[in-house]
């Protein structure tokens, strides 16, 4: 069974994010699971000159391309539209591959609705399955369980950012083809982006970081939450913060990983002065390495973690802190 | 000016997770089921401020699911919602994510609806599907990861603020549409014990799937699903943390580093 | 209409309504409270606010009305996080409910509206320094002048006493007519010679206020009192037929506590390489436990359930009362000993448990006046 994968990238500031070059990788290594076929990327917004440079890089057979100033704000509607115009132009069997961002998350199950496809959203591994089609892994239950499914037909996934490899892409010199994506529908029109507000400060994005160093109530005051700030910059993580510190005001509501804030999955989760309530573990227990360090040798954290500090976080983090930072000159 | 949410009846969250004799789900046999989805709750509080804030008239909730869903629905009318739609499936009847969104979208062309709030994801299976699947089942816009809402009904107009990774951006889109958001403006309120009494005199229509299966065969999809789960499976019970001994602050952080550098490899 | 356990989509979100306050509201103050015995006002405001407090008072009068399997419910669950605070909560239904049985409408309508419309207190008043089993040997006494009573005497163990605006309080116009002398009378706490005792130092239930009452010369209109002069015993007697069984349930609630954290502790906690709970002696513990809790809770919702269908239940809330207040004291015990060492330990929940059960045994009707009407009533239908 060959298969065609049209990734849909998200390229919102521009660039090809590390989730969508996750995605192309894996669309070739399926492709090669599957016996063969094509890769191809769709990419849609407005001004992709330099996407589209990158997206030639990545040993693709193709790149279509919906080049257009009313894709200038993400519209789930417009994009499902344009993403309907480049899957009508592979043939089947045909698989469309999203990254799990905000606007993945939001595409593919439209798109999925729009082709009566299989649809999966937060996919963390891929096999082409027996008798045609793709077998799934994804988490479900904040990650207590993990589901497999079977996809028929036409397959629309969204892949979990951090979850799969990026692997070398071979060369190649594939062609951009511009894709006619003619009238919208009425769904599709009115929407207008009027700013975008950064918060992407000296440290990365926390749903996409590899590391994250969370601070809770066990830091005592919002001045201390600083300490956790000078580890998360030596270790070039994200910052993120239990439910208690947003409650307290020490930090925005942006930093909460949880239930009611981010669910994460990076490769290391360093948890400081969080006592693990079980809202709070739903956020990090996809995460490849858990390390708690609290006071409390019983606190719930401890379960979860693979690595355990028993002691004061305001004196740990320091002494972690120096010794990465020694390191780091050594 | 109409509000429709939908919400999912899901297991409690701190319920132990087993796996059912087929190999396919969760066990049911013993599961509490909670009354409210985190996220659901958010939506409804959300819904209400609407009312409450933006002139919004009718607030109605919808679920797709066994009769007991009808739990989810009479909180959702304790914490002020007017009216109730159960569409109720039988327990053998397959459904994935976009077919519920079909049972939604075909029960909602007989109500009324201005905007259709969902929460951002059901807390049991993660999807987060039926949303911008909705939209296009409706034919509506549909707009995800909104943090801050503010409509303009004289213009149909919504005035918005959606998460993206590294930021929000700040936007405008028309309604009718479809809305799944993040974060409420305020935390979903309790429904105190009097309106819990009150709100079973509210109306809970209930509309069995069969009565709507000819619609949904109508949409992109048709009354099947599209996808199978064929297995559910829990990973081993964590062994709990590895305990790094030490004497100074010093000694753990080394200790520390050096596990996560050679053992783990994360470093 | 046959037996029926299942509970109604109403009662299951009454009950996750009471989890859910006792969970984020209750529990988080349980501890402290416990520890320094202060008052945890600000709980019992937001009980009032979610319209858990006065469950019994009729809807005419703003209340809920609620049943009794629906006030057992509820009760369970906030016992479940605090037996001390539940107490407190509970109080106004059974202060109020002399009002509800013998006042009437315009009495209800003065006494009872102001309870929802805002937040208030009333404590019950009816036991004395003397005894409280024994009611109709009480010795506060009432004396009719022109339109007024003139009150004099003192009450003890009153819950929340020195906290609430209104007593219900049992008294005598003559203690030679024994139980008929007894008189129901409705008394601001604004009364000229009202005086609380200081707040007693408890061993358990050390977030619910309890002080004596000194009435000297207090001055009650006539048309406060319930009832008429000599109904008194009665109203008292219905009262507490009626509040038992939640007693039962709260202790219930209490006991359940207990074996919950008995049973993740026994399956957490290892000794010779395996979780304690696969050593028989501590499985053996668990079972115990099981059979008791539910036990316990079955007994309640068989009385509560006959005393919605407006069946009397001097047996079956005796039962249920006297069984879920003893069982709760064995399995907070076994809880403790489940724990071991750490049982023992205040940093640790279980010993709380045992302190705040123990009262469930004494309070509203001992389980030795339980035990005797128990006794009684069963003679009475064999011969």
């Amino acid at each position: 069974m060959t298969l065609n994968v049209l990734v849909i990238t998200d390229q919102r500031e521009g660039h090809l994010k590390p989730s969508s070059l996750e995605a192309i990788s894996e669309a070739r290594s399926v492709v090669e699971r599957s016996g063969g076929g094509s890769v191809t990327i769709g990419l849609i917004g407005s001004g992709l000159a330099e996407a589209q440079k990158e997206a030639k890089s990545q040993g693709v057979q193709r790149v279509l391309l919906a080049d257009h100033e009313s894709f200038k704000g993400f519209s789930a509607a417009a994009y499902a539209f344009a993403a309907e115009r480049m899957a009508a132009k592979l043939s089947a069997p045909l698989a469309i591959f999203l990254p799990d961002t905000a606007m993945g998350r939001e595409l593919a199950p439209r798109l999925g609705a729009k082709l009566g496809a299989g649809t999966a959203t937060a996919v963390v591994e891929i096999q082409p399955g027996a008798s045609g089609g793709l077998q799934i892994k994804r988490k479900v239950f904040g990650g207590k369980a993990t589901e497999t499914v079977n996809l028929l037909g036409t397959v629309v996934l969204s892949l979990r950012p951090n979850s799969f490899a990026i692997h070398p892409a071979p060369a190649g010199d594939p062609p951009v083809e511009p894709v006619e994506v003619g009238e919208l529908p009425a769904s599709a029109k009115g929407l207008a982006v009027e700013r975008v507000i950064s918060t992407r400060g000296d440290t990365p994005e926390l749903t996409e970081a590899p590391i994250v160093v969370s601070g809770g109530r066990g830091l005592k005051t919002a001045e201390n939450f600083v300490l956790v700030e000078n580890l998360a910059k030596e270790l070039g993580a994200a910052v993120g913060s239990s439910r208690a510190v947003v409650d307290a005001g020490w930090r925005p509501a942006s930093y909460q990983v949880g239930q009611t804030g981010k669910i994460i999955a990076p490769q290391l989760y360093i948890a400081c002065g969080i006592s693990g309530a079980i809202q709070h573990l739903v956020g990090i227990t996809n995460s490849r390495c858990i390390v708690a360090i609290n006071k409390d040798p019983a606190a719930p954290i401890f379960k979860v973690a693979d690595y355990g500090v028993a002691g004061d976080a305001l004196t740990i983090l320091p002494a972690l802190t120096s010794l990465v930072a020694r390191n780091k000159g050594a | 000016m109409d509000i429709l949410v939908c919400v999912k009846q899901v297991p409690d969250p701190e319920t132990k997770l087993r796996v059912a004799p087929s190999g396919k789900s969760f066990d049911t046999d013993g599961v509490k089921f909670t009354i409210n989805n985190t996220y659901d709750e958010a939506m409804v509080e959300e819904a209400l401020r609407m009312k409450e804030e933006f002139g919004f008239t009718a607030l109605r909730v919808i679920s797709v699911g066994p009769p007991r869903a009808e739990e989810a629905l009479r909180s959702a009318l304790a914490m002020g919602a007017d009216e109730a739609v159960l569409v109720e499936t039988p327990a053998d009847l397959p459904l994935d994510p976009l077919l519920v969104a079909r049972y939604i979208a075909a029960a909602a062309k007989d109500i009324p609806h201005d905007l259709v709030m969902v929460g951002r994801q059901a807390q049991d299976d993660e999807a987060g599907v039926v949303g911008s699947a909705l939209g296009e089942y409706l034919d509506l816009p549909s707009y995800s990861f909104v943090t801050d809402l503010a409509p303009v009904p004289a213009n149909h107009l919504l005035k918005m603020k959606r998460y993206v990774e590294g930021g929000e951006e700040v936007f405008s889109a028309p309604f009718p549409a479809v809305l799944s958001i993040l974060k409420g403006a305020k935390d979903p309120r309790t429904p105190t014990l009097p309106n819990i009494l009150k709100a079973r005199k509210k109306p809970l229509k209930k509309i069995p799937a069969k009565d709507l299966e000819a619609k949904v065969s109508a949409l992109q999809g048709g009354a099947k699903p599209t996808s199978d789960i064929l297995a559910f499976t829990l990973p081993p019970p964590r062994a709990g943390a590895k305990m790094i001994e030490f004497q100074t602050p010093e000694e753990a952080a080394e200790r520390l580093i050096k596990l996560l550098k050679e053992e783990a490899r994360v470093l | 209409m046959p037996v029926d356990f299942e509970l109604s989509t109403e009662q299951k979100e009454l009950q996750e309504l009471a989890r859910r306050f006792a969970r984020d509201t209750m529990a988080p103050r349980a501890a402290q409270a416990d520890r320094t015995g202060e008052f945890p006002e600000e709980v019992y405001r937001e009980a009032w606010k979610l319209g858990l407090m006065n469950l019994n008072v009729p809807t005419e009068y703003g209340g809920s009305g609620l049943g009794e399997l629906d006030q057992c419910l509820i009760t369970e669950e906030l016992a479940y996080a605090c037996g001390g605070m539940t107490t407190s909560i509970s109080a106004n239904c059974l202060a109020l409910q002399p009002i509800n049985i013998a006042g009437t409408p315009e009495q209800k309508e003065r006494f009872l509206k102001p309870f929802c419309s805002d937040y208030h207190l009333a404590s019950f008043c009816l036991t004395e320094p003397s005894g409280g089993s024994d009611v109709a040997g009480m010795k506060t006494t009432i004396r009719r002048e022109g339109n007024e009573y003139v009150v004099n005497g003192e009450k003890v163990f009153i819950t929340n006493a020195p906290h609430a605006s209104l007593y219900t309080l049992f008294a005598t116009i003559d203690p030679a007519r024994r139980h008929k002398g007894i008189t129901a009378l409705v008394v601001p706490r604004d009364s000229p010679g009202i005086t609380p005792g200081k707040d007693e130092d408890k061993l358990g239930h050390r977030a619910s206020a309890t002080s004596s009452v000194t009435f000297d010369n207090v001055r009650v209109p006539v048309e406060n009192r319930l009832g008429a002069e000599g109904e008194g015993f009665k109203v008292a007697m219905n009262t507490l037929d009626s509040t038992r069984t939640p007693i039962g349930a709260l202790a219930t609630g209490i006991a359940r506590a207990a074996l919950d954290h008995a049973s993740k502790y026994s399956l957490q906690r290892t000794s010779f390489g395996k979780p304690i709970a696969e050593h028989q002696a501590i499985a053996i513990k668990i079972a115990d436990m099981v059979q008791k809790v539910d036990a316990a809770r079955l007994l309640v919702w068989r009385s509560a359930w006959l005393a919605d269908r407006g069946k009397p239940v001097p047996l079956e809330s005796s039962i249920a009362k006297c069984f879920a207040s003893d069982i709760a004291m064995e399995v907070c015990n076994e809880a403790i000993q489940v724990f071991g060492g750490y049982g023992y330990m205040k940093d640790y929940p279980v010993e709380k448990l045992l302190r705040d059960a123990k009262l469930t045994q004494i309070y509203e009707g001992s389980n030795e006046i339980q035990r005797m009407v128990i006794a009684k009533e069963h003679l009475k239908r064999v011969g």
